[in-house]
């Protein structure tokens, strides 16, 4: 009751601030306890009277007229500890030294809601990123910048194109078929970071469930915040610490909080920084160039494959163009006026035919050059006692590595601002727009894929001539045709593939996206221990597409285009009462409640058309005939409302409890289940160094013991508990379609049984970790373990066909992970001007699909014979497709020749890694300071599949090798038999009938000798283009590698200018320049392009390369001016 | 104080529970699909199911199987021999239970709330025509406690399935004899035309009590039957590949070229064997068969049967004549059966040309024309056989080529595609999908080999 009358007296004071009594003036310096130098800015406050406050000059000097009843002034500046020193006696002078924060001591963070909390008192494991780190990083994105940086948190980049999307994966995977990535809650409202595929909104689920193998890489929403507007990221990994948000949590919760501005006596504090990047691709697919396009060892123009002759034994010089008489096919004449024509086919006398030049072209990296990017942000910020504002102003342009029309451009404008309105309301806004626009390059499993045509094409072409005008035979003249190694003379308008440089020049991709988050957040102060809170936000933005294929196209021969809207719409509130009360000295209880509404809102609105009518229009979807347009239109909305109560008891500010539940309802849900669902979360923290035993125990200064349990939840998609109609679409089990369209039209009821039943899946987490921090907080080490299970996993179940359905989704299936954390964070040498310090981590986790409602396993995505799956006792996203015939102890079941066979189909790798570490070096001498960013991914698979079609093409550098035999080994020594009833070469079954003897009577074959455990045998183009050595026949087995990746993820070496000289002669508070090495070197056995890749997007099935676009690396230079 | 927070807690709880539903409430509504559709589109859906089942991938497995085609590479290499597993048959079955029996019921339950007999009717047919199909194929099948959700159907005797889907014929041509709303083109085999769907209906009778052996019903029916070429069940194709070409083209040349063949079929060969003074079959033979495809010899997806654009008949006047002649035949009436055959002769001529000038009955006494004293057939079985063949050269494609040769306990005498096999295949296995869902499927499931309780 004491307080409670002192708080009454305070707020009366407040109210009646200057007919009270007699004010002082107290004044001071603040200073850098390291340094000793004055910190300009520090917010100087009276304990309790937020309107009564100042900040300190240039100088670090302050002066504050402070009430004659005011105990406690309040010194705060980012970075630097808060301290609070009593005004006692009539000093007015009062100095201050202020210790920078880097020991997290008494470290204030952010929650689920957005509120404060002190980290010392949490029950569960929560990582902080702060906003300078990810700057530093290099990355445009938010995402990628977390790489590496926190244990737990697994990021896997899609693809190296500017603003491509990224997975984030926090402790592992907790539902099959719903969305795995984390909830974003910016400021205290829940974002959208989805990417949605060309799927479109409802089937991508956000990019979850997204199969889209071809195409291209879209982005991850989450790229639109500008990394530089971020003072902090919080990554809450459990069920407990997200159990606020209820059945968005399961994948736990990004909290990000934007930069305030600091209150500095009506002083503007002004900075940009500019940055420019140069990036390069990081690993090539490596390609063979010692032989031409052809087949048999015989060069021939029209091939498909690059098993022709060798290169090193032609004559050299000019090619043979065929200009008339048989075999003239006419020529393409390209812009420089060179021409290219027929060229004669080799034969076995000559296998070199017209090819005469030697001339091999590198196309592992033709399609690229350098790319880079440029940087540049402004920030404004200042405030005054009762107001702060931020404003800012950011630009971020990148251009891919790929020639042409692969870019990404970004703009953000932020503007915060709060104030006290009076001493008990407060309000606080938020608001950001950004637009982005971006042309992105097709990839994939995708005849206009740039790799795809690009390392397919044999050495011997050169794929910069890529468009010509074609003259046939006759003489007629067809402008602008595309030459690419399958149709060299433009002779037709099917490229089979397309040039790469060709794609680049005209397959164009754009997005235009604009977005608007946006929030209000009012505080009112009741009582002093009450206060109620209402924070309101909306995120919207809508964004362009355009795709669009030139007639020409591999793809699309005959030309398309799909211009579409995608609008996504979130609006959030919630309304929290707190309060808070000391029930005696040694307990404190505090509290909150809560009530959330939410509405998620995505609409699509778009057509695609074919079959251009006039080659010369722009892209216009009517240049096409009236029945090869089709539009369509998609909606999708989703509610959730709940309510949420927490309870905080602190005993003896040693041990510290924490109860929380949520109920909830959502229109996902399905109408038969009971109306609301509950999750309950309940923590426990106790610091037992606070115990008499470890007083002033100066090895030991602090420890923390803390467990959490929670249960959080996975929403079903939206429309499943109702059984629909659609338009029939019939097919029989080998590829026929009957379409009711070609009929006028029916309608089914849909075979897809709707579940009113459905509820949502279920998590269950335990945690417990403990915190230590030892040599007067000098190290921090920290450790978590927990187990998490979701029961109620919802899958798409089949159903009896007798009962007129086929499939229902249902809450069917099992998923678990269980994992270790660990983070060490330490001060290896801190003197007054040099520090070293030292931050590992470390993490693993063991995921397990443990039931799967009686299925073994159900897709998620990729090709058949090489996908990702869920498969009952595996860990989530196994690999699966053909494998070799095996006997029951392993060894290959072999044909009558001695080859492998192909098996069935099965689990053949996983691509979740052992564990993951990271290592973080950084160095500090006075303003220079060095960070070095190491990690490393242990031991997973990735399906090169990329390889496994090169293998077939014959332009992988595997397929270089020659080999020499005797003529007795010739003899006996089996080549794959391609076609019993085919040409005598195809006939042929040992080396010495295919191939013709050397001069000495030894063969030379190209491939190499293999043994399948039945004697040796060659593996020659028999055996890679037409058996089983290559991706397409052969299983997915042998192209599946297990990998590790070290990865020297960030160098960056920065010095800041800030010594009176610098100030007195520019006026600037410091000048920071930096240089930073981004992804500069990577260890690993996988032989193909960086493997941390996918090619289905940020869906739910991973480790899947066919063709992706590589990865980059960067030398990236800034600088800074702060005034 | 704690009176306060007790209230403003109770309040916000209140409050919130109360706002949530409001809130949540009718969104769980899909604004993108429709939860209904009006029955003539719905039949329009049913009727196309039936297409397929009928010309897809079970008609072809069954002609495989009765020496009509054959499958020359992969899967279908394979299928030829026989080897074939249970989740070869879910697609079918999903088919003819989901895609043609669940929306013929529901178009039928539609079509009675609005007192729309007709239409009724139209569904009726389609739903006994792909049940009576199932249980040819399957024997017992389930029939009378299907299309109830979450409760997988038990599996019913074939004869009582036979006998439900005559019922349901019958029911069928008592309601297409009353009022209805026409579904004009919606209805893609008739255009609305009740008259040829009450003689499809007799005839589809005629045929279900042919598989029972009941002759006396089949001629009845097949009397009542369809009466002219005009009168065929068929289902259209427009051509368009890959969405409503015809299933047999887009087997063999767009979807799997090359997987299906007529090399050595049998029915190529008897086609090839049957010239004598009053018959030339080479223009039937060119309709059904071609040189022209991936091997010496191809089902016709050129210039014949089998074209993108090729109708393909469900139930025709040559079966129903066919019905009727055997049935006449197996009950002492040689003279109307040589009539119904000769009917089908006349027919084979206007469709196909070539020759068949009508036989006489001396034609089958032993040494005439088709009936070589070597043969030592009597004149009742020599029509017999004559019939058997006729039907079974005149149905190429279609899935009662495989009913025929096991109902007559192979008579006309189709080689085995594996020497080693005890007979032909006698039933299609019971799908996986099924045994995944439905307790009642019998078990163990019976192989192929194993005769469905009719042909016992």
């Amino acid at each position: 009751m004491k307080k409670r009358l002192f708080w009454l007296l305070l707020l009366l004071s407040g109210l009646l601030p200057e007919a009270w009594a007699q004010n002082r003036l107290i004044g001071g310096k603040v200073t850098d306890r390291g340094s000793g130098q004055g910190l300009p800015g520090v917010t100087i406050i009276v304990k309790g009277r937020p309107t009564i406050g100042t900040s300190t000059n240039s100088d670090g000097a302050y002066s504050l007229s402070v009430p004659p009843d005011a105990g406690t002034l309040v010194f705060s500046f980012v970075g630097y500890a808060s301290q609070e020193l009593p005004v006692t006696g009539g000093a007015s002078t009062l100095d201050v030294a202020l210790a920078p924060d880097s020991k997290q001591l008494n470290e204030v963070v952010v929650t689920a809601l957005g509120l404060e909390a002190n980290r010392d008192q949490l029950g569960t494991a929560q990582a902080t990123v702060k906003g300078p780190a990810l700057v530093r990083s290099g990355e445009t994105s938010v995402i990628t910048a977390l790489s590496g940086k926190t244990p737990g948190v697994n990021i896997t980049r899609t693809s190296g194109d500017p603003g491509a999307s990224a997975n984030i994966q926090i402790r592992g995977a907790s539902t099959l078929t719903g969305n795995l990535q984390p909830l974003i809650v910016v400021d205290g409202i829940p974002i959208s970071n989805s990417s949605i595929g060309d799927d479109g909104i409802l089937s991508s689920n956000g990019g979850a469930n997204s199969n889209q193998t071809s195409g291209v890489v879209q982005a991850s929403r989450l790229n639109d915040i500008n990394p530089d507007d971020i003072a902090s990221m919080e990554v809450l990994k459990g069920a407990a610490a997200s159990v606020v948000w209820g059945t968005r949590g399961a994948n736990g919760v990004i909290v990000i909080t934007t930069k305030k501005g600091q209150s500095a006596n009506g002083k503007l504090n002004l900075s940009y920084r500019s940055t420019v990047s140069i990036d390069q691709i990081n690993r090539r697919v490596p390609l063979q160039r010692s032989f031409g396009q052809g087949s048999q060892g015989l060069y021939s123009s029209t091939a498909v494959r690059s098993w022709g002759d060798q290169i090193s034994t032609r004559a050299g010089g000019q090619d043979n163009f065929i200009t008339s008489g048989a075999g003239y096919q006419g020529y393409i004449t390209f812009p420089d006026g060179t021409r290219r024509y027929n060229l004669a086919a080799g034969t076995v006398a000559n296998p070199h035919g017209g090819k005469n030049s030697q001339d091999t072209f590198d196309h592992s990296q033709d399609m690229f050059n350098n790319g880079y990017s440029w940087d540049n942000i402004a920030a404004l910020s200042g405030g005054d006692q009762l107001s702060n504002f931020y404003l800012s102003i950011g630009n971020t342009h990148s251009k891919g590595i790929a020639l042409q029309h692969s870019d990404n451009d970004r703009t953000t404008v932020r503007l915060n601002v709060d104030r006290q309105l009076t001493d008990k309301l407060r309000a606080a806004v938020t608001t950001t727009y950004a637009r982005t626009l971006s042309n992105r390059v097709q990839q994939g499993s995708n005849l206009s894929g740039i790799f795809l045509g690009g390392l397919r094409t044999p050495a011997d072409f050169n794929n910069s001539y890529f468009q010509g005008d074609y003259t046939d035979a006759s003489g007629n003249i067809f402008l602008g045709r595309q030459s690419s190694y399958r149709n060299p003379l433009g002779r037709t308008t099917q490229p089979g593939f397309d040039n790469p440089l060709w794609t680049e020049a005209n397959v164009l991709n754009q997005s235009r996206l604009n977005r608007l988050i946006g929030s209000i957040e009012l505080t009112y102060d009741i009582k002093p221990w009450l206060s109620i809170l209402n924070r309101s936000g909306v995120d919207t933005y809508t964004e362009t597409r355009s795709e669009y294929f030139p007639i020409g196209a591999g793809a699309n021969p005959t030309g398309s285009l799909r211009e579409e809207n995608i609008v996504e719409t979130q609006v959030n509130n919630d309304l929290i009462l707190r309060a808070s009360t000391n029930i005696n000295s040694n307990i404190r209880l505090s509290g909150l409640i809560g009530y959330n509404l939410n509405v998620r809102r995505s609409s699509q609105i778009g057509a695609s058309s074919n079959q251009f009518i006039n080659p010369f229009s722009p892209p216009q979807l009517d240049n096409t005939p009236a029945a090869n347009r089709k539009p369509y239109n998609l909606l999708s909305e989703i509610r959730t409302a709940g309510l949420y109560g927490q309870v905080d008891l602190a005993l003896f500010d040693q041990v510290f409890l924490s109860g929380t539940v949520r109920g909830e309802q959502a229109s996902t849900f399905g109408p038969q289940t009971s109306n609301t669902f509950v999750y309950p979360a309940g923590t426990a923290a106790w610091q037992f160094t606070k115990l008499g035993a470890f007083a002033d125990n100066n090895t030991l200064s602090f420890g923390k013991l803390r467990f959490a349990y929670g249960q959080v939840g996975v929403q079903p998609q939206p429309y499943q508990t109702i059984t629909y109609y659609g338009g029939a679409v019939l097919g029989d089990g080998w590829g026929t379609t009957l379409d009711a369209a070609n009929y006028n039209g029916g309608f089914v009821r849909s075979g897809l049984q709707g579940n009113a039943f459905l509820k949502p899946e279920r998590k269950t987490e335990y945690e417990a970790g403990l915190d230590l921090r030892f040599l007067k907080n000098r190290i921090g080490f920290s450790a978590t373990a927990y187990s998490n299970r979701t029961r109620d996993a919802i899958l798409s179940v089949p159903v009896a066909n007798t009962t007129g359905f086929s499939s229902t989704s249902a809450n069917a299936a099992t998923i678990s992970n269980k994992g270790l954390e660990f983070t060490l964070d330490g001060d290896v040498i801190k003197t007054d001007n040099f520090t070293f310090n030292l931050a590992p981590n470390f993490s693993l986790n063991r995921n397990k699909v443990e039931d799967l409602a009686g299925a073994v396993s159900v897709p998620l995505t990729g090709f058949t014979g090489s996908e990702s799956r869920a498969v009952k006792g595996y860990q989530m996203g196994e690999l699966w497709g053909n494998r070799w015939a095996r006997n029951d102890d392993g060894s290959f079941k072999t044909d009558a020749n001695g080859f492998a066979t192909l098996g069935d189909q099965g689990p053949i790798g996983d691509p979740n890694p052992q564990w993951r570490g990271g290592l973080n070096l950084n160095f500090r001498y006075k303003g220079l300071n060095l960070n070095i960013l190491v990690d490393h991914i242990h031991s997973f698979d990735v399906w090169n599949g990329t390889k496994g079609a090169l293998y077939s093409y014959g332009t992988h550098r595997d397929t270089e090798q020659m080999t020499t035999v005797t003529a007795a080994q010739a003899a006996s020594l089996k080549v794959f038999q391609i076609n019993a009833g085919g040409s005598a070469y195809q006939q042929a079954t040992t080396v010495a009938t295919r191939y013709r003897p050397n001069a000495d009577g030894s063969y030379t074959f190209r491939g190499r000798i293999g043994n399948f455990g039945a004697g040796d045998v060659a593996l020659d183009e028999g055996w890679y283009q037409a058996g089983l050595g290559n991706g397409f026949n052969g299983p997915a087995e042998q192209f599946v590698e297990h990998v590790n990746i070290t990865r020297l993820r960030e160098v960056s070496l920065a010095y800041s200018f800030a010594q009176p000289w610098v100030r007195s002669i520019t006026r600037l508070n410091s000048i920071d320049l930096a240089v930073t090495g981004r992804n500069l070197y990577l260890w690993t056995a996988y032989t193909g392009i960086d493997p941390e890749t996918n090619l289905t997007g940020v869906s739910n099935g991973r480790g899947l390369d066919y063709f992706n676009n590589p990865s980059t690396r960067s030398i990236i230079f800034s600088v800074k001016f702060t005034y | 104080m704690k009176k306060i927070v007790t209230y403003a807690l109770v309040s916000v709880l209140g409050l919130g529970l109360t706002n949530c539903n409001k809130l949540v409430d009718g969104y769980d509504v899909s604004p993108n699909s429709p939860q209904d559709a009006p029955s003539d589109q719905q039949l329009t859906a049913a009727e196309l199911g039936l297409g397929l089942v009928m010309s897809g991938e079970i008609a072809r497995t069954a002609n495989m199987w009765a020496g009509v085609f054959t499958g020359s590479d992969r899967q279908y290499s394979s299928l030829n021999n026989y080897l074939t597993t249970s989740p070869d048959y879910d697609s079918p079955w999903s088919n003819i239970y989901y895609q043609t029996v669940t929306q013929a019921r529901i178009v039928q339950q539609k079509a009675t709330s609005v007192n729309n007999k007709q239409l009724q009717g139209i569904a009726q047919v389609v739903e006994a025509q792909a049940i009576g199909t199932a249980t040819d194929l399957w024997g017992d099948v389930p029939y009378s406690g299907i299309l109830v959700p979450n409760s997988p159907p038990v599996f019913d005797a074939q004869a009582t399935v036979y006998t439900a889907v005559q019922t349901t014929l019958s029911s069928a041509i008592s309601n297409l004899g009353q009022n209805g709303v026409n579904p004009g083109s919606r209805d893609i085999f008739y255009a609305g035309s009740t008259t040829k769907w009450i003689a499809a209906a007799h005839s589809l009778k005629a045929r279900y009590f042919l598989h029972v052996k009941n002759y006396a019903s089949a001629i009845t029916e097949a009397q009542a039957g369809i009466a002219s070429a005009a009168g065929n069940l068929i289902m259209p194709f427009d051509g368009t590949i890959g969405s409503a070409a015809n299933p047999y083209y887009d087997f063999l040349d767009n979807s799997r070229p090359g997987y299906m063949s007529a090399e050595g079929a049998y029915a190529a060969q008897l086609l090839q064997s049957r010239t004598n003074s009053k018959t030339n079959e080479s223009k039937r033979f060119a309709y059904f068969y071609t040189t022209q495809g991936y091997y010496a010899l191809d089902p016709n997806f050129v210039d014949g049967a089998f074209q993108p654009n090729s109708s393909f008949p469900l139930v025709t006047y040559v079966e129903t004549q066919a019905i009727l002649a055997e049935a006449l035949v197996r009950t002492g009436d040689l003279t109307n059966a040589l009539v119904a055959l000769n009917n089908i002769r006349t027919a084979n001529a206007a469709a196909y040309g070539g020759t068949y000038t009508a036989y006489d009955l001396t034609d089958f006494a032993a040494g005439g024309l088709v009936n070589p004293a070597s043969g030592g057939l009597s004149q009742t079985n020599a029509l017999l056989l004559e019939v058997l063949r006729e039907k079974y050269l005149s149905l190429i494609g279609q899935i009662e080529e495989f009913s025929d040769v096991r109902r007559t306990n192979n008579l006309i005498g189709v080689p085995k595609n594996v020497s080693t096999a005890p007979s032909l295949p006698q039933r299609f296995l019971y799908p996986q999908s099924e045994i995944n869902t439905n307790p009642n499927v019998p078990s163990p499931i019976p192989d192929i080999y194993t005769k469905t309780p009719v042909n016992r």
